[in-house]
């Protein structure tokens, strides 16, 4: 493995993405959502639908075991606007380094296949592992700096209009820096790989987004079910379902480094 | 040398066999044209031969590396240059040729100066750091050249090199293909539908068909072949032409047709090998100034030899 190729790759793949308006067409959405989800429920909580409202309400009443010394002294205005901080931050960093990530590789995989630049790229004194490492490195490391940058946004606007009731910075706790440490890198890992299999085979970018969703629909239930739940407001569950995730990843990647074949990425089968 | 050695090399995709025990070989310094219709397999092969896909049966070597145990080596010393461009099209012309050096490892220094190089060489020096995807099929083709070139390749595979480009710059690298042959003694393995193109600068030409070869020599072992097996034309020029002279020559059993033009007329004959006795028929009746076998044009012999294959 010759790190200086895996390199020239990223910094190439990077180059294309930059001047791609595709990729600002998701960046841009991604951080308005952040800015503005926070505005409109911390200050109009009325606003959030009545499930919400009313799973808020329970976890309030009934507090999971490490959430209740947190909340056990604050009145009941700060316990609402400390707990709609923390239930919208995770569904938005659970799907985030999927939104960010899936667009992002099927360009640079399926892409480079669609515009027939793939064939003087595999006559090159580059091994497939060496182009594929390069290709999910720049896909990884932008969709998981993408969604850092907007926990930190999400983070300061939290804050901020929370700031004449708390009078301190009341977020994040311990749990959701544990979430977003370890769950937007593995989330990341898993669309980046999800999309290597399938634009290996797709015929078109169009194709490969399409089997992408359908890979990011089969996650859905998988986290959606804690989330709702509030299994995520436990550090044991995070820990363990981060070890899941991790075992799925590692799956994911040996299936990707074994379909990502030169033959695969030239021939349309 | 052989700088190319070729032994059944065999490519199917499931029940299609694209290529179909092909053996050869390409001597260094020598310009190879790979003939044959649409779907013939000449892309299969070359794309074989760099690396991209593997056989099913059989081995190559390039300058001695073997394709299957030693493609990594084999990468380094080659040039490809596919049937499309293969270009970043929102990358400048110097980030393309700057992302292939770094591939091929070639240090910084002599990097800057070989793209400036090249690139003053096709005349793209102007529009240098303006995207790709601006410029013409034409400056396209002939930044794929240049990235082609970037690291001298001992070896060059060039599908439709001069595609898409207007004749001045067809022309320039045609002469770019010749010298690189002749004076640097480059191999250059050419796929063409070009057939002028192929006439004019490769020494030896192999015809594929389904993926099978049809034939393989030089353009004149070519026509020989073709001329054996079918017909024999020669041009012959007299002083003058008269009715007496044409019924005179007809009536020889070996030749087959005369058709008269001017002063000259094209005699078909049954063989090849019968020119020097119709050379002295001819002086026994008239004035002789010129008798020429009239050698077929490359399209000819291809076209021949394509169609003889087909009828099989």
């Amino acid at each position: 493995m010759r790190i200086n190729k895996v390199l020239a790759v990223f910094k190439k793949d990077y180059r294309e993405m930059r001047r791609s308006e595709k990729v600002w067409t998701i960046l841009i959405p991604s951080i308005i959502i952040v800015i503005v989800t926070p505005l409109i429920n911390l200050l109009h909580p009325e606003a959030m639908t009545p499930q919400t409202q009313q799973q808020i309400e329970e976890i309030i009443a009934k507090p999971p075991p490490e959430i209740a010394p947190e909340i056990q002294n604050m009145s009941p205005e700060q316990a609402l606007r400390y707990m709609i901080a923390i239930i919208l931050a995770m569904p938005i960093f659970t799907f985030f380094p999927l939104i960010v990530s899936v667009p992002v590789a099927t360009d640079s995989f399926a892409g480079e296949k669609e515009r027939k630049t793939i064939e003087s790229l595999l006559a090159a004194p580059i091994t497939i592992k060496e182009l594929l490492l390069g290709k999910m490195f720049l896909s990884f490391s932008l969709s998981v700096c993408t969604t850092w940058i907007d926990f930190i946004l999400y983070t300061l606007i939290v804050n901020i209009v929370n700031y004449p009731l708390f009078h301190t910075v009341m977020f994040p706790n311990i749990f959701m820096i544990l979430f977003v440490v370890t769950f937007v890198p593995l989330i990341s890992f898993f669309g980046v790989s999800g999309t290597v299999i399938v634009s290996a085979r797709a015929r078109s970018m169009r194709e490969a987004q399409q089997l992408a969703g359908i890979l990011i629909l089969a996650l859905i239930p998988i986290i959606a079910v804690p989330l709702i739940s509030g299994l995520f407001l436990s550090k044991i569950f995070i820990i363990l379902f981060s070890l899941f995730l991790l075992a799925l990843d590692i799956i994911l990647f040996i299936i990707s480094v074994n379909v990502f074949e030169a033959e695969n990425l030239v021939i349309f089968r | 040398m052989s700088a190319i050695f070729v032994e059944g090399l065999t490519k199917r995709f499931g029940q299609l066999t694209a290529v179909d025990s092909l053996t050869f070989t390409i001597r260094k310094g020598e310009v190879f044209g790979i003939l044959g219709p649409n779907g013939a397999g000449k892309t299969t092969t070359v794309r074989m031969l760099v690396c991209i896909l593997k056989p099913t049966h059989g081995s190559a070597t390039i300058a001695g590396y073997d394709i299957l145990k030693e493609p990594e080596k084999v990468k380094k010393i080659i040039g490809y240059l596919p049937e499309n461009p293969s270009l970043y099209e929102r990358l400048s012309a110097v980030e393309n040729l700057d992302f292939y050096a770094e591939l091929y490892e070639i240090p910084r220094n002599v990097r800057i100066r070989k793209i400036k190089e090249l690139l003053e060489f096709f005349n793209l020096s102007n529009r240098k750091n303006e995207k790709v995807g601006t410029y013409s099929k034409g400056m396209k083709q002939k930044l794929a050249l240049a990235r082609a070139l970037i690291n001298d390749p001992e070896i060059l595979f060039l599908d439709e090199p001069t595609s898409g480009l207007d004749p001045k710059v067809a022309k320039t690298v045609r002469d770019l293909i010749s010298k690189l042959a002749k004076k640097e003694e480059r191999t250059i393995v050419l796929c063409s539908h070009n057939l002028a193109e192929v006439e004019k600068l490769c020494n030896r030409v192999m015809i594929i068909n389904r993926g099978k070869m049809v034939d393989i020599g030089t353009v004149d072992e070519l026509a020989k072949t073709l001329r054996d097996r079918s017909r024999c034309i020669v041009k012959v020029k007299l002083e003058e032409v008269s009715k007496r002279i044409i019924k005179e020559l007809q009536k020889i059993n070996y030749v087959k047709s005369i058709r008269v033009s001017g002063n000259s007329f094209l005699v078909e004959l049954e063989d090849e090998d019968l020119i020097p006795e119709f050379a002295k028929e001819v002086t026994k009746v008239g004035r002789l100034i010129s008798l020429n076998p009239l050698k077929p044009t490359l399209e000819e012999v291809y076209l021949g030899l394509v169609e003889k294959d087909e009828n099989k």
